[in-house]
């Protein structure tokens, strides 16, 4: 009778080592191996130094992907170092005053859009920076709140934007705190919010800075509420459809220096209008798109839609545009 | 009398707004753009919503171009017309610190 043995097989030493070695080297090198996103995401002919920087950017708390985007768009459009990396740093800086950095970056990629050279792509990007810083930081002594205050800043930023001056702008602020009983109180935010839309609405349709100011801060001056604000702000913009804006403003400015309210009320000759207490978020105009105050923007209209082409469709009158409620 | 007088407003308005340059019309959640441009060879429309990446616009009909967006928000535009950078008449502007400005659109 066969017995039969069976042998227990025991690991060679030489293959546990190896097994060991092979676990060590995947540990070690495959987050190598799945790459790195700058590297992975700038050209492999960008300089060290430039995905350095990159790198830097982003560690510094820039979103990554639009960071290595715009980089590689510089990179495109013929930035040099320097550059590069000086819109890195207007970006980082934007991100630690609290400021959105996406309107800096959209003006890079418009510039390089519009083909114009890197170093006038560079100013533009630091005026923007300079109208965002002054729009926040207004925003931040109306507003301790962050959304209201992005809301606020935005909204003063777009009236920069289309045209108002920094100086015309102060002199809204200066009105806006002379409104101000009690610092920073809803009242003055949903105050100052109607009055940056109306500036920047206004400012959209091409009517001067002085004009800007000379309705606002008017109106402000007068007693104006938020809800005069708002009508001051429809009404201007409905005009605007059938006469020249500039025109429409002075108007609105001579009707209010003779002391017609935004209802064109004649028993009511320019003294602050009754505070009709507290209205909703914003009037319904909270938020920089401006849609719910703007009047209607573009008219599109199934027929071609003139008026939502252009000023020149449109066929403006320049005659009779009326005072602040008066409907043409 | 008063019904001849309509039509021939309606009439005139229509005849406008089929010789605008630019105008655009709203479908639902995208806005039509469209751009009369006779002698292009290529028009681009390009706007902040996707960062001012050139969209190339489709000729419809002898010299009328157009392009579709998605939009849910204001933003600024214009057009590049066989490369260079083109600002129709609209109804609403901003500068673009480049000393020219962008036409803004505005959902209604």
């Amino acid at each position: 009778m066969r017995v039969l043995k069976v042998e227990s097989v025991r690991p060679r030493p030489t293959s546990i080592i190896l097994t060991i070695c092979s676990i060590l080297f995947l540990s070690i090198f495959a987050p190598i191996a799945t790459g790195d996103p700058i590297d992975d995401g700038l050209p492999a002919d960008a300089s060290l130094e430039i995905k350095a920087s990159t790198r830097q950017a982003t560690q510094n708390g820039l979103e990554v992907q639009p960071v290595i985007t715009l980089t590689q768009a510089m990179l495109q459009h013929n930035f040099d170092l320097k550059q590069i990396q000086l819109v890195q740093t207007l970006l980082v800086d934007a991100k630690d005053s609290g400021i959105p950095e996406r309107p800096l970056m959209d003006k890079v990629h418009e510039g390089i859009a519009k083909n114009v050279p890197p170093s006038m792509i560079i100013n533009a990007m630091e005026a923007v920076q300079a109208r965002n810083l002054f729009a926040y930081k207004q925003a931040a002594m109306i507003t301790e709140q962050p959304d209201r205050k992005q809301v606020l800043g935005q909204l003063l930023a777009a009236s920069l934007a289309a045209g108002l001056s920094i100086k015309d702008a102060s002199k809204i602020i200066g009105e806006l705190r002379q409104h101000d009983d009690s610092h920073k109180s809803e009242m003055s935010y949903i105050l100052a919010l109607e009055s940056f839309q109306t500036a920047r609405d206004v400012s959209r349709l091409g009517v001067s800075s002085q004009a800007v100011t000379g309705i606002v801060a008017q109106a402000l001056s007068k007693g104006y509420s938020y809800e005069d604000m708002q009508s001051l702000r429809n009404s201007f913009m409905m005009q605007s459809h059938h006469s020249e804006p500039q025109e429409i403003a002075h108007a609105f400015a001579e009707a209010m220096q003779a002391g017609k309210g935004p209802q064109n009320d004649v028993t009511s000759p320019g003294g602050p209008p009754a505070d009709s207490g507290q209205g909703g978020g914003g009037s319904g105009s909270g938020g920089s798109d401006g849609s719910g105050g703007s009047g209607g923007s573009s008219g599109n209209s199934g027929g071609g839609g003139s008026s939502s082409g252009g000023n020149g469709g449109s066929g403006s009158n320049s005659g009779g545009s009326g005072g602040p409620g008066n409907a043409q | 009398m008063i019904t001849r007088i309509l039509q021939l407003a309606l009439a005139i308005l229509c005849l406008v707004g089929c010789t605008a340059a630019h105008y655009h019309k709203r479908q639902s959640d995208s806005v039509n753009f469209y751009l009369k441009a006779p002698e292009a060879h290529e028009v681009a429309f390009v706007s902040s919503l996707n960062a001012f990446s050139p969209q190339i616009a489709k000729l419809k009909e002898g010299a009328l171009w157009v392009v579709t967006v998605v939009v849910h928000a204001e933003f600024s535009y214009f057009y590049i017309v066989d490369g260079v950078t083109h600002v129709p008449e609209c109804r609403f502007y901003e500068n673009d610190d480049f000393g020219s400005r962008n036409c803004i659109y505005i959902p209604e």
